[in-house]
């Protein structure tokens, strides 16, 4: 196996990639990551590098890359919108069809809220074959919520109270500032991207049908989940599955290498049984 | 503002694992001084919310060649092992799981970028392993830590009995804050108050949360080992010895961040007289009501701004 690191380009800015290949018995379809929002791309950085490692064992080239404003990519976060982060996602797929001899097939895999850009931008790029989604953010309005919270959050433990609430914040969006959430400026264009994302549209996927795992992950078996049953009857050829793991894309008290149950049961799906 | 070339670059350890990175490189006027950045705990080269790459580009612009590296078992690199607690990763950390690498990324810069003269950088974990190398390596001339930990972490260390005086003052001022509240008393009577934090909080020995300072400094033993505290005991003498060979350090802290509290108490109360014999190799300073991570902008300004300053002083 061989990993790569370079940039490529897309819409004038250079995008950090890292290309995994299989050695010689390497298969005709590969995998585009894309990676959650903000500090979840950290906590969740190292399953993700672990899970490509392991599919190029299995003979799948991947390639994982950073959205611009994120990670190695050129720009600042408040550049990032829910607009460039779908381009920069079919400028992966592209570069990974260009650096791949012989690759008939890409699938996007994406973790959170990069399993929700994963899901809406393959409705828009041809060669994208199936679709993981591990614990996509379904209600983007709830997702948008949480964000200002940890804003909130941060003022009342540095300042033991809120100083500004979450319409002041929004406010001042809409007054042309940021938000800040966990040290990231959210511009508006983002903010309103996401909360006006809501993978349980039926229209949103209209007649796009091809094999898609969506994978619940909670700490233990049994729970409920209404939003990914509710994305899962707009996605034609979908199939819901669990995971037990713990929520590893943020601060837990583990460090988190590798989502043994998560990779299982994704290896599973792909038609590899042994994991 | 000088033009900077940004390259991905990959390295062996001593042990053979390969290491990647991010090399920013001023194409012109180019200083004599690297910088590289060492892991915050678990995290990745970039740090949180981008810190280091918003500090490389920077110093970069200035003209510092800026090397950011993952760490074996971090990151993109190669390495590393099953998940285990969060808390003796950190111990780990603390006792310099990652200083083999710090050479290894000095070594292949000197090599292959002919930098002979380096300034270790890093937030918390990064702060620390800079600080064990930076003492280990005559090639480092100077430590960035930002939020630097001064104790040892580890699932077997109990965090509570070893607060400082001044974060439970903090708690206590918080707690205190909420009694007049129904919903903080719900939580109390609903056992998910954290009963052991509270009660210590409220009985503060030596009284240093109303502002007078009686307890001494106590001596530091292992973790563990009975009436000891949980202070690194590889904290001070690194600290000294770089001090010694005439290395800067420069210590940044957010006010409101726990482990500035613990760096006080456990380090200038013991050695704080020690440091005056260093002037301006030793410098220490804080940013009003910043956290351990730097969250708000205005903060984050302020870091900007006081590390250039200081980083200027390098060739």
């Amino acid at each position: 196996m061989q990993e790569t690191p370079f940039f490529f380009f897309n819409e004038g800015k250079r995008l950090y990639g890292i290309l995994h290949t299989p050695g010689e018995a390497m298969r005709p379809e590969g995998f585009v990551f894309c990676a959650p929002f903000a500090e979840e791309k950290l906590w969740a950085h190292r399953p993700l590098v672990n899970f490509a490692r392991l599919l190029a064992r299995h003979g799948y080239p991947v390639l994982r890359f950073d959205n611009r404003g994120s990670g190695d990519s050129e720009g600042d976060f408040h550049d990032t919108t829910v607009r460039t982060m779908i381009s920069d996602t079919r400028s992966a797929v592209v570069t990974l069809q260009e650096k791949t001899e012989n690759l008939r097939a890409v699938s996007l895999l994406g973790l959170r809220l990069g399993a929700s850009v994963a899901a809406l931008a393959a409705t828009r790029i041809e060669s994208v074959k199936s679709l993981v989604l591990w614990e996509p953010v379904v209600d983007g309005g709830a997702y948008a919520r949480s964000l200002l919270r940890i804003n909130l959050a941060t003022q009342a433990a540095v300042y033991g109270k809120i100083l500004e609430n979450s319409d002041r914040i929004v406010s001042r969006l809409y007054a042309g500032e940021t938000a800040n959430v966990d040290g990231y400026e959210m511009s508006l264009e983002l903010y309103r991207g996401i909360a006006e994302m809501d993978l349980g549209n039926p229209s949103l996927f209209g007649a796009w049908k091809r094999p898609s795992l969506i994978v619940a992950i909670n700490r233990k078996r049994g729970v409920k989940r209404p939003d990914l049953e509710r994305l899962q009857r707009c996605l034609e050829g979908s199939v819901l599955l669990e995971a037990e793991e713990e929520p590893f894309w943020k601060e837990i008290n583990q460090a988190y290498f590798h989502a043994p149950d998560l990779f299982k049961i994704t290896l599973k799906w792909l038609g590899h049984d042994q994991g | 503002m000088t033009k900077v070339e940004t390259h991905p670059v990959v390295f062996a350890n001593h042990q053979g694992i390969r290491l990647f990175g991010i090399l920013d490189l001023p194409a012109g006027g180019r200083k004599e001084t690297g910088v590289v950045f060492l892991n915050p705990g678990v995290k990745n080269r970039v740090g949180p919310h981008r810190i280091y790459v918003k500090l490389a580009r920077r110093f970069a612009e200035l003209g510092y060649p800026v090397l950011r590296f993952d760490a074996h078992g971090l990151g993109d690199s190669e390495g590393g092992g099953e998940n285990e607690f969060l808390e003796d990763y950190f111990g780990a950390v603390e006792q310099g799981k990652f200083v083999g690498d710090a050479a290894a990324a000095m070594g292949w810069l000197e090599r292959e970028v002919r930098i002979r003269r380096f300034v270790l950088a890093g937030l918390c974990g990064g702060a620390i392993t800079g600080l064990l190398a930076g003492a280990a390596a005559p090639r480092v001339g100077g430590l960035l830590g930002i939020g630097i930990p001064v104790i040892l972490n580890g699932s077997g260390i109990d965090p509570v009995a070893h607060m400082p005086k001044e974060e439970l003052a903090s708690i206590r001022k918080m707690y205190l804050g909420r009694i007049a509240k129904p919903g903080a008393w719900a939580r109390f009577f609903t056992m998910r108050s954290n009963y052991r934090v509270l009660f210590k909080s409220l009985f503060i020995r030596g009284r240093f949360w109303a502002g007078s300072n009686s307890v001494g400094p106590r001596p530091e033993k292992a973790p563990g080992s009975g009436g000891g505290d949980n202070t690194n005991p590889l904290f001070a003498p690194a600290l000294h010895r770089m001090l010694e060979e005439g290395k800067r350090v420069f210590l940044i802290f957010g006010e409101a961040d726990r482990l500035y509290f613990e760096f006080k108490e456990k380090y200038l109360e013991r050695h704080g007289e020690r440091l005056q014999r260093f002037g301006d190799f030793f410098a220490l300073v804080t940013v009003d009501q910043a956290n351990h991570l730097f969250t708000f902008k205005k903060w984050q300004e302020v870091l900007f701004t006081k590390t250039l300053s200081w980083l200027a002083a390098f060739p």
